[in-house]
């Protein structure tokens, strides 16, 4: 367990854990809520300690437990969650509003335990002179998945924004209860569609953990072709995307090709698209020929030439530039207060990368040079997503020519109880599983999805931008409604 | 005959302004490498739209359906003053062009007031653009068709034509050359074409024209696409007509109007794939950049009035 962390149990394991936070060298990965075999409530806070070591904390909640948002601004939005869904009290939270449910939704009915739960939500009101509110969605004039923002703008300049999230909260973690260990993965893909295996893939690395199980090295290799392929799907779409925002049409459709030709590559060396139930707990489902190896490294070689130099095209016209330029920057204090991960992370001068930072896998054998700007501006996450891109296109090729003879899968016993928990580098940063097994199924699946961490982030990057430029912005973040609210 | 060449003429703008449209996004869908939808989709989709259900907000007032038709109405009006094939448009001597730039300043303003009267927070965010665009706008298009009526010493657009005609081809002052860049630049403002606007976006937070008719429905909203239809068409007709109007008859005769015919189609043929290769290779600019570009078209058009001084 010492490659995934440690893990305290106790009367103290808040209070430790809010020690550790308020230290400069410690992030806060994220917080849940759990019940145990009596039905008593637990809370556990799992903390980033220099980068390198997961620490868990779990303390059972007697009462009510005391707010650590003061000291990981990240952790709102966390506590905001426990109290909605387990009715926990948290002592001391800036605004414990509800966050998960709606109007609508009754007053004290709490999915995972009743409780007391707080009356309407009330939006902060911005004051002054020609100071007005301007409602987006849920329903939106495009196809794109619901959430609400409320923008106080004075003219065209946005003051201040506030996200009202959740409409797809699909109580996924619940779901997970009393599902056997061998079909979880199916629940998993399902979480955020477009990082389908990187969820599966933490799920079953969480297993992994906690059955004490090693993936054969071919497996891992297999996994890693997966995870990487993913992320050069989801970087070169959205690099499209943006272009697409600022009407810049012509990249915008060339990457559609590029991504399809990648989706047609997978389909025919594994019969799926999008390397659906391809992880399985102990490795993977699907063996990969020597000449499909082959044919998909080429694939992936000659979408990757193609894109840069697209990506050098795009860097080189001066009206996207312009567009980019200085665009919604996060800088680096609020990106490390609010513990956010991923590109966005990486482009706001955080060197984040669970891939570098807690090796899995075959990462564990390489040396990664993590690409990271200082800028925090749209630029700044486009040439991530652009340089992440290569960098992935050079990991396949170096999987596929090495790939290590052997078993695809181990065989595990998973029908005992156990507990553990694993991050991967999903497209959009630090995804997370923890996962308690009793006889064979789980009884408890956290995730710690990256999108719930860095929606909170999104807001401060908006004021004194246009809100014109909204939606370039949020697009530069591409942050998954589904996978946020789960 | 005269009448109804001059019938015709509108016919013409209004007729193929759905086409034009079509043609513009089948040559951007090709420089895509895409390979586009038919030219005669925006037909397809008028009919379409012509035949549903016409939605009224219920906020909304009688006005909310009366600015379709007026828009409709104005714009229709201003394009008869556009000669295309014979020099003689249908209205081309009873008025001169500021009252077509005035039509046009009318059925912008039931456009914005249709879109305020939606009552949608975006209705009213696209108007506010709308306007603002259209106000710095207004100045450079007046003062570049002053520059040119200036030197042409008439008012009304069909004159102007005769005089252009009436010398060397594509010998024209440098005012003409000042005048038809800030013209170029009011016409891709004025139709809410990239980079000022994009017609094919879905976001509503960076739209002008297509956030002021989110709210309309049906017939009406088959009105207002025909309508901005025919400005693109009779603004690229009116450029045409300004500065290469070589070709068009100034007789009525068969051969002649044959001939005036295959010239107009051509130009506007160019000028439909300039437009498609212009949108596919720039970006839209920042909302705030909108004032510096058409303070741009407003200097130029300053020149071309200055330049006149020199014309003689």
């Amino acid at each position: 367990m010492s490659a995934v962390g440690t893990h305290s149990k106790g009367a103290g394991g808040r209070r430790e854990a809010s020690v550790l936070l308020a230290a400069g060298n410690t992030r806060l990965v994220s917080i849940f809520g759990s019940i145990d075999d009596d039905g008593e409530r637990w809370v556990h806070y799992i903390v980033d300690v220099d980068s390198h070591e997961y620490r868990l904390f779990s303390e059972q909640v007697k009462g009510s437990i005391a707010s650590v948002t003061a000291a990981a601004p990240g952790a709102a939005w966390y506590e905001r969650e426990l109290h909605d869904l387990f009715g926990i009290e948290v002592e001391g939270h800036p605004s414990l509003q509800p966050l998960v449910f709606h109007e609508s939704w009754p007053a004290d009915i709490h999915p995972r335990r009743k409780g007391q739960v707080g009356g309407d939500y009330r939006f902060l009101k911005v004051q002054g002179e020609g100071v007005c509110e301007v409602p987006v969605g849920p329903v939106h004039a495009g196809i794109i998945e619901p959430g609400h923002f409320r923008f106080s703008v004075v003219g065209d300049t946005v003051l201040h924004l506030e996200l009202r999230h959740f409409y797809t909260h699909k109580g996924i973690e619940a779901h997970f209860e009393g599902v056997p260990v061998m079909s979880g993965m199916m629940l998993a893909e399902s979480v955020s569609g477009d990082n389908c295996f990187a969820h599966a893939v933490a799920y079953c690395q969480a297993l992994e953990n906690a059955f004490g199980v090693s993936v054969p090295p071919r497996g891992r290799a297999l996994r890693l072709i997966g995870l990487e392929l993913e992320r050069m799907l989801a970087h070169i779409a959205d690099v499209g995307a943006l272009c697409g925002d600022v009407a810049f049409t012509v990249p915008a459709t060339y990457t559609a090709r590029l991504k399809e030709a990648l989706l047609q590559a997978s389909a025919r060396v594994t019969g799926t698209r999008w390397w659906r139930g391809v992880a399985r707990p102990g490795g993977v489902t699907r063996e990969l020929a020597k000449e499909d190896a082959r044919a998909l490294g080429s694939a992936v070689a000659a979408v990757a030439h193609d894109f840069a130099e697209l990506a050098q095209m795009i860097l080189e016209t001066p009206s996207v530039l312009n567009r980019f330029e200085s665009t919604g920057v996060l800088s680096s204090n609020v990106a490390r207060a609010l513990g956010v991960v991923g590109p966005v992370a990486r482009a706001s001068g955080l060197k984040a990368d669970v891939r570098r930072d807690h090796p899995y896998g075959r990462y564990r054998t390489l040396t990664l040079d993590v690409p990271h700007y200082s800028s925090g501006d749209v630029l700044a996450r486009a040439r991530i997503r652009m340089d992440e891109t290569a960098m992935s296109a050079r990991l396949i090729a170096d999987a596929v020519e090495t790939l290590p003879a052997g078993a695809i899968a181990a065989a595990g016993p998973w029908d005992g109880s156990a507990e553990g928990f694993s991050a991967v580098e999903s497209p959009r940063g630090e995804l997370l599983y923890f996962a308690r097994v009793r006889d064979g199924r789980i009884r408890r699946c956290h995730i710690k999805s990256p999108s719930f961490q860095n929606w909170p982030a999104l807001p401060l990057a908006m004021p004194g931008n246009i809100i014109a430029d909204f939606p370039l912005i949020n697009k530069s973040f591409n942050l998954s409604y589904s996978g946020c609210d789960r | 005959m005269k009448l109804a060449i001059s019938l015709i003429q509108v016919l013409l703008i209004v007729g193929t302004a759905p086409l034009l449209r079509g043609v513009v996004a089948r040559i951007k869908a090709r420089i895509q490498n895409r390979r586009g939808a038919s030219v005669f989709r925006p037909y397809a989709d008028l009919w379409k739209l012509f035949r549903k259900e016409d939605l009224v907000p219920s906020t909304a007032s009688l006005l909310f359906r009366l600015c379709p038709v007026i828009l409709f109405a104005a714009t229709l009006m201003a394009a008869a003053f556009v000669p295309v094939l014979h020099v003689s448009a249908l209205l081309g001597d009873r008025g001169d062009f500021i009252l077509l730039v005035y039509l046009l300043a009318l059925a912008r303003f039931f456009l914005v007031l249709g879109a305020m009267d939606g009552g949608s927070s975006f209705g009213g965010m696209g108007a506010s653009r709308e306007a603002l665009v259209s106000a710095l706008a207004e100045a450079p298009l007046l003062l570049g068709l002053i520059a040119i009526a200036v030197v042409s010493h008439s008012a009304s657009i069909a004159s102007i034509v005769r005089w252009a005609i009436s010398r060397a081809p594509f010998v024209l002052s440098p005012a003409h050359a000042f005048a038809c860049v800030a013209l170029v630049l009011v016409t891709i403002a004025e139709t809410g074409r990239v980079p000022v606007d994009n017609p094919s976006t879905h976001l509503e937070l960076t739209m002008i024209h297509e956030a002021m008719v989110l709210e309309y429905s049906g017939p009406s909203l088959a009105l207002i696409e025909w309508a901005n239809a025919i400005k693109l068409n009779l603004m690229l007709a009116l450029l045409v007509a300004l500065f290469v109007p070589w070709g068009v008859a100034a007789t009525i005769s068969p051969v002649a109007l044959a001939i005036a015919l295959l010239c107009y189609l051509l130009k506007i043929a160019l000028l439909a794939v300039a437009l498609a290769a212009l949108e596919s290779s720039v970006a839209k600019l920042r909302m705030y950049l909108v004032p510096e570009y058409l303070g741009t078209a407003c200097a130029l058009s300053v020149l071309a009035v200055v330049f006149t001084a020199f014309t003689r």
